[in-house]
């Protein structure tokens, strides 16, 4: 399994999914983010796609259950800068119009302080 | 007509590599990376769906993909397993609800190819994608 890129940007976090999301790593992200849900000092989640090829069913199911989650406990969830294909897989699954997705995190995200990176 | 066999088991990276090896063949065939994109995610989606539903009472049970290539018209792809197959025939293929985390594989499916069936044949479950390609998005040469 590919290894998952995680930053800190202050009270955001953006978790970076590699180039294929297979289910073990849909599985690894759903853990991830429900750590970050369950965390009060995390606002803000971001995932970045931009590396993302392609997306089946399975990880599209993830991402509704990370945004439902996400809006459950009042937190802002974003898709950043996903591929064309990807985008074009979540037009075809009506889901395009359902997600947060920003090409850039400059309006997101607050002031860099704090920020470091690690990769689980 | 052009045929090929593809069979593996169905576990996640191997029917994931199964469904690559069909469309990487494809690849060969079609000039345009669009619908080798296409054909690629849909074979995703089928062999996905085997692979977490197929074997669910004593897996994990094989999946094959036979392929079939009819230059300058048509390529198709069955893809197939001895599972316990769907509830209903025929099956009903509609969008999930946006909140719903399952449930959009086969509409995935049927928005990608020109034409999909799903039907029970003997202890079979077959998925039958077909891909309409117009002439002059296959490659000239092989």
């Amino acid at each position: 399994m590919e290894a998952l890129r995680i930053e800190y940007n202050g009270n955001a976090v953006t978790l970076a999914i590699p180039k294929e999301l297979d289910n073990t790593l849909v599985h690894a992200i759903r853990v991830q983010m429900n750590e970050f849900i369950e965390n009060p000092a995390v606002e803000l989640m971001i995932l970045d796609m931009s590396e993302l090829q392609t997306i089946n069913s399975t990880g599209i199911g993830m991402l509704v259950s990370m945004k439902t989650k996400c809006a459950a406990a009042k937190k802002k969830f974003y898709l950043l800068k996903p591929f064309a294909p990807v985008l074009r897989t979540l037009e075809i699954v009506q889901l395009d119009s359902f997600f947060s997705i920003v090409e850039s995190l400059d309006n997101i995200l607050p002031a860099k302080i704090q920020q470091k990176s690690e990769t689980v | 007509m052009v045929k090929f066999f593809l069979r593996t088991t169905a576990l996640p990276l191997a029917a994931r590599k199964l469904a690559q090896a069909a469309a990487s063949i494809i690849g060969q065939s079609i000039a345009d990376e669009e619908i080798i994109y296409a054909f690629d995610l849909a074979l995703f989606e089928a062999c996905a769906n085997v692979v977490q539903h197929a074997y669910e009472d004593g897996g994990p049970g094989e999946v094959l993909i036979i392929l079939s290539v009819q230059k300058g018209e048509f390529f198709e792809a069955e893809v197939i397993d001895w599972g316990k197959g769907f509830p209903d025939y025929p099956v009903c293929i509609k969008n999930a609800p946006p909140e719903a985390e399952r449930g959009r594989g086969l509409f995935i499916i049927s928005q990608l190819a020109s034409d999909l069936e799903v039907r029970r044949d003997g202890v079979m479950t077959v998925l039958h994608i077909k891909m309409d390609i117009k002439g002059n998005k296959w490659k000239h040469c092989e």
